[in-house]
């Protein structure tokens, strides 16, 4: 056993948490005095570096965190979204509705040749969001239609849309929904938001031709469509003032 | 805490990258407040002051949320975001390198005064900063991470063998430099 084997054998040690049990390496370490100082050192060390502090993350990183994330997710977001439905969603039977929102199987194709596009070009870079509100008079009178129909329509009018027109969707939970403030006054009875999207256009006039065409009009269904202000770079600590301009389409 | 954060909480960090790869904003919240601090502490010990490594888990978790789809399962999750993470650290002492270039006599790094090497914690400190990068960082991942070999060797890319022989060549080295600095002040 050389010193190198034998110095070798007790970082082993250190790592593992578990004392060397070679017979020969221990007779070698007993009997030289520079692998024994060695082995002094490690352990001193080892146990050294057990002792260093590295202090807490900032308090407001999750915070932080979060925002830059809401601003990555507008600048960038995911080309495809699979479908996200939650094992209990069988219970929630009325959200069936508008589940046409409920994680949208959107394909990555984006047909900008086609006949019958809607939107602008990636160029259009303001952003709208468009809040589609029902109330009781959704689909009323209509046929039955199944959730996976209405899913469907909407499937098919986001891949209707221009090149990069389309950023990202989002279900509403209804059974998560608190009110704060005074009393709600719903435009319509049983009005409320079941879904969202985010879309790009010109301004708010393209915005509001693009929601025009969303299925979920001519099922009765509301859409407000308003302006966002662009996140400002992360960390300027000024997060800017919301909406500049809001259309409300029946 | 909202429902769905204890819902989340309970779910794998497999699980977790699954769904943000499917766009899931949520599991990539609750895989930060799991996560972080692990991060952020990899960071200090690799050689950073507290504030900067904020900056870069902030960075590592953008890189967690832009690159999921990247991640294939082929190891744990939490050796995929030590490689990340270890990858935004380099990057950033390269950053920290090109802008000492540019003004070479802020590159001049003048040596701990003598009364702070007294402190044991400065000497360790700065004999760990004199390691290179790569055998600091096996020390670090084994040492407070707990992590073997083989996951070392995904973080740093190279063999698990190859990480042992730098973990050797870290402790003799960190030896050697530890008792000269020490040696030095007393």
């Amino acid at each position: 056993v050389s010193c190198d084997d034998a110095r070798a054998t007790l970082i082993e040690a250190l790592v593992t948490q578990r004392a060397p049990t070679d017979p020969e390496v221990l007779a070698h370490i007993e009997s030289c005095p520079a692998c024994r100082a060695a082995r002094i050192d490690y352990d001193r060390l080892w146990e050294e570096m057990g002792n260093m502090e590295t202090g807490d993350p900032s308090p407001v990183a999750g915070l932080r965190f979060r925002r830059r994330l809401a601003a990555e997710r507008l600048v960038s977001p995911r080309r495809t979204f699979r479908r996200m439905l939650p094992a209990s969603v069988g219970a929630v039977a009325a959200a069936a509705i508008v589940a046409g929102l409920i994680g949208f199987q959107v394909g990555t194709r984006r047909p900008s040749e086609e006949a019958g596009v809607i939107g602008g070009s990636r160029n259009s870079q303001r952003i709208f969001l468009l809040l589609l509100h029902d109330d009781s008079t959704f689909r009323r009178g209509e046929p039955p239609m199944t959730q996976a129909a209405l899913v469907a329509e909407q499937v098919r009018w986001v891949n209707g849309l221009a090149p990069g027109t389309y950023v990202t969707t989002d279900k509403l939970a209804r059974d998560r929904l608190v009110w704060l403030g005074p009393p709600h006054t719903p435009v319509a009875p049983g009005d409320q938001v079941d879904g969202i999207f985010v879309i790009r256009a010109k301004d708010l006039a393209a915005a509001q031709q693009i929601a025009a065409t969303n299925p979920h009009l001519k099922h009765g269904g509301r859409i407000e469509v308003h302006e966002i202000d662009r996140l400002p770079a992360p960390d300027t600590g000024n997060y800017g003032y919301p909406a500049t301009g809001t259309a409300v389409h029946r | 805490m909202p429902a769905e954060h204890s819902y989340f909480v309970k779910r794998t960090d497999e699980q977790l990258i699954a769904a943000v790869q499917d766009g899931d904003g949520d599991a990539m919240g609750t895989l930060f407040d799991r996560h972080h601090r692990a991060v952020h502490a990899l960071c200090v010990r690799l050689g950073r002051d507290s504030d900067l490594a904020d900056d870069i888990t902030q960075e590592v978790f953008l890189r967690v949320w832009r690159y999921a789809r990247s991640f294939r399962g082929r190891s744990a999750f939490r050796t995929w975001l030590y490689r990340l993470t270890y990858n935004a650290f380099a990057d950033s002492q390269r950053r920290d390198a090109r802008r000492h270039e540019s003004s070479p006599l802020e590159s001049v790094e003048p040596d701990p005064p003598t009364e702070e090497i007294a402190d044991r914690h400065v000497v360790l400190e700065a004999a760990l900063s004199k390691l290179a990068p790569a055998q600091r960082a096996v020390l670090v991942l084994s040492r407070y991470h707990g992590l073997g070999y083989d996951e070392i060797g995904r973080i740093i890319d190279c063999s698990p063998g190859a990480a042992r022989v730098r973990l050797h060549r870290a402790m003799n080295e960190l030896r050697q430099l530890y008792f000269a600095l020490e040696g030095r002040c007393t």
